[in-house]
């Protein structure tokens, strides 16, 4: 086939193409026939009343001499990994506040931190395109750092986001700036599956984050610079089993809802979103007026649910950190406002396996724990 | 120059244009992205397929309500009492609120106004509404200790209190003002 027929056949899929996914949107416009806040306020529910120290920061977590980039807690035993500007990777026990483990790595442009299920290990992921794994228990060597115990290798680029699977000590989920997301054996250090990259349906700009389902392992979200939500079966690396749009910008962060059948999405469009997993609606937007002009517009850099759905916890890089109510859209509390908050842009932010506290993690070199110290009215 | 040309001698080299190759690259890249356009074409026709039969928006509302409306949540001020298992920090509280007088805060407004200068020394009337984060709260010396597991659920956690302990898992819990004591 000449290139002159290429090119047309290029023009004409192309054509096709845009008018399949514009016939899809109108498909999917008819079914949009009310989102969660309206749903809510027809069923009469009224928006969480917090008052100002309901949720209070009870820990400051100081150590990091850089900004702080990524967190992780541990399933159990409330312990916290952080990773940091300064090249380190710190290991908090949440509770007392004292570091139990301070880990100077070999690549110091560490972006992306995960503990393993039972918190013998813990994972980073950086600029170096690996990621690497430590073990806590390990013997220390000559300079007192923690050896590294594995280096999986394989991306062909940076390092962004890592996750372990639950439940499962040797599998590891990573995305990178190579447009790929890779499950990894960390026994082996071998790669099991790579999902996008040359095959079709996969991103097609870096990928920044993942979230795995915990109701089922098998299927995992990752959020993209291509302003997409994809989401993936662990088992079919082939294809994406969806795609959602609608941000106007790079997905920083994806996270599942707590059932498990649905997921959120923090976007540089300044909003959040809730996707319904399997139908792929758009379900509620999670968006605040912002004073100033447009180039200030703050990013979301971080997002997660409390442990009954209810609330969404969003990091902005205004510093802000807004309590949503999920059902009913609306900021019920701003923690960057709080006693004792950020002084910068927060970066990374998890909430406690028994969903009690919430930790956050910002630029201004600093993890801080919030947890609830007000009355709760019992019913 | 003259010289060369008077002499019948070849002509000197001129450099010449490179061959017109075939753009090979172009041409294996358009084909590659023709194949994944035909390749997104059957996705998206698949996806059109599977719209027909979807449930509304709604009905996904629905299910998040209700599920949102089923489980506690330990950072909400408004929770449904769980009835499974009798709680040790429930207990405690059982113990130290015995006397109506010093029962955990309700929203009273005087217990309120006591809050921000917690002494949990002598003030007995907040004893699980400490917000303050003066650690000293929790060396008061009691007479009936309970170990408990320390958990960040512990009412003292978000005092400010620090958990920390010698009896290797467990802390000794003061039921006085709910604090975790070393």
């Amino acid at each position: 086939m000449s290139v002159a027929e290429l090119k047309e056949r290029h023009i004409a899929a192309t054509a096709t193409v845009n008018s399949l996914r514009e016939r899809l949107k109108q498909r999917r416009q008819l079914l949009l026939d009310t989102d969660v806040a309206a749903f809510a306020k027809s069923q009469g529910r009224s928006a969480i009343s917090f008052s100002s120290t309901d949720l209070i920061c009870c820990r400051t977590l100081q150590g990091h001499t850089g900004k702080v980039y990524s967190l992780d807690w541990t399933p159990e035993r409330n312990r916290i990994v952080s990773a940091s500007q300064d090249g380190r990777l710190i290991v908090w026990n949440a509770l007392t506040s004292q570091k139990t483990h301070a880990i100077k790595l070999q690549c110091p442009w560490v972006m992306t931190c995960a503990f393993a299920p039972n918190g013998q290990s813990v994972a980073c992921g950086g600029l170096d395109s690996a990621c690497s794994i430590f073990n806590l228990n390990s013997q220390v060597d000559r300079d007192g750092n923690i050896p590294v115990s594995r280096i999986l290798t394989g991306h062909k680029g940076y390092v962004y986001s890592c996750q372990y699977v639950p439940d499962q000590e040797t599998r590891l989920i990573t995305s990178s700036g190579d447009q790929t997301c890779v499950l990894w054996d960390v026994t082996t250090g071998q790669r099991i599956s790579v999902f996008g990259g040359e095959f079709p349906s996969g991103h097609t700009a870096d990928v920044l984050s993942v979230s795995i389902n915990s109701s089922n392992s098998n299927m995992f979200v990752s959020g993209s610079c291509d302003m997409t939500a994809r989401l993936w079966d662990t088992r079919i690396a082939s294809r994406a089993v969806g795609t959602y749009h609608g941000h106007q910008g790079d997905v920083n962060t994806v996270k599942f809802f707590p059932d498990g059948q649905r997921f959120g999405t923090g976007s540089d469009d300044s909003t959040c979103r809730l996707y319904d997993m399997r139908t792929g609606h758009q379900l509620q937007v999670y968006s605040q007026q912002h004073e100033g002009d447009d180039n200030d517009v703050p990013i979301v850099t971080s997002i997660a649910f409390s442990i009954s759905g209810r609330l969404l916890f969003a990091g902005y890089s205004s510093g802000d950190c807004y309590v949503w109510d999920t059902l009913m859209a609306e900021v019920v509390l701003n923690l960057g406002t709080s006693q004792n908050s950020h002084e910068a842009r927060i970066s990374c932010l998890g909430l406690s396996s028994d969903g009690s506290a919430l930790c956050t993690g910002s630029w201004d070199k600093n993890l801080k724990i919030w947890a609830f110290g007000g009355h709760r009215k019992v019913i | 120059m003259a010289a060369e040309e008077g002499s019948g001698a070849p002509p000197s080299p001129r450099p010449r244009s490179p061959p017109r190759y075939p753009d090979l690259c172009g041409r294996h890249r358009l084909q590659a992205e023709v194949q994944l356009l035909s390749r997104e074409i059957s996705f998206l026709e698949e996806e059109l397929q599977s719209v027909e039969g979807l449930q509304p928006v709604s009905a996904c509302c629905k299910e998040i309500d209700d599920y949102v409306g089923a489980n506690p949540d330990p950072l909400i001020p408004i929770f449904k009492k769980r009835n499974k298992h009798r709680c040790i920090w429930r207990w405690l509280r059982a113990m130290v609120c015995c006397n109506p007088t010093r029962t955990c805060c309700s929203g009273d407004q005087s217990c309120r106004r006591k809050r921000p200068s917690c002494t949990c020394k002598q003030n007995w009337s907040c004893p699980s509404c400490c917000a303050c984060t003066q650690r000293n709260c929790c060396k008061v010396p009691c007479s009936r200790l309970q170990c408990a597991v320390p958990t960040l659920s512990c009412p003292g956690y978000s005092c400010g209190c620090v958990c920390s302990c010698s009896f290797g898992r467990k802390v000794c819990l003061c039921p006085r003002c709910l604090c975790c004591i070393s």
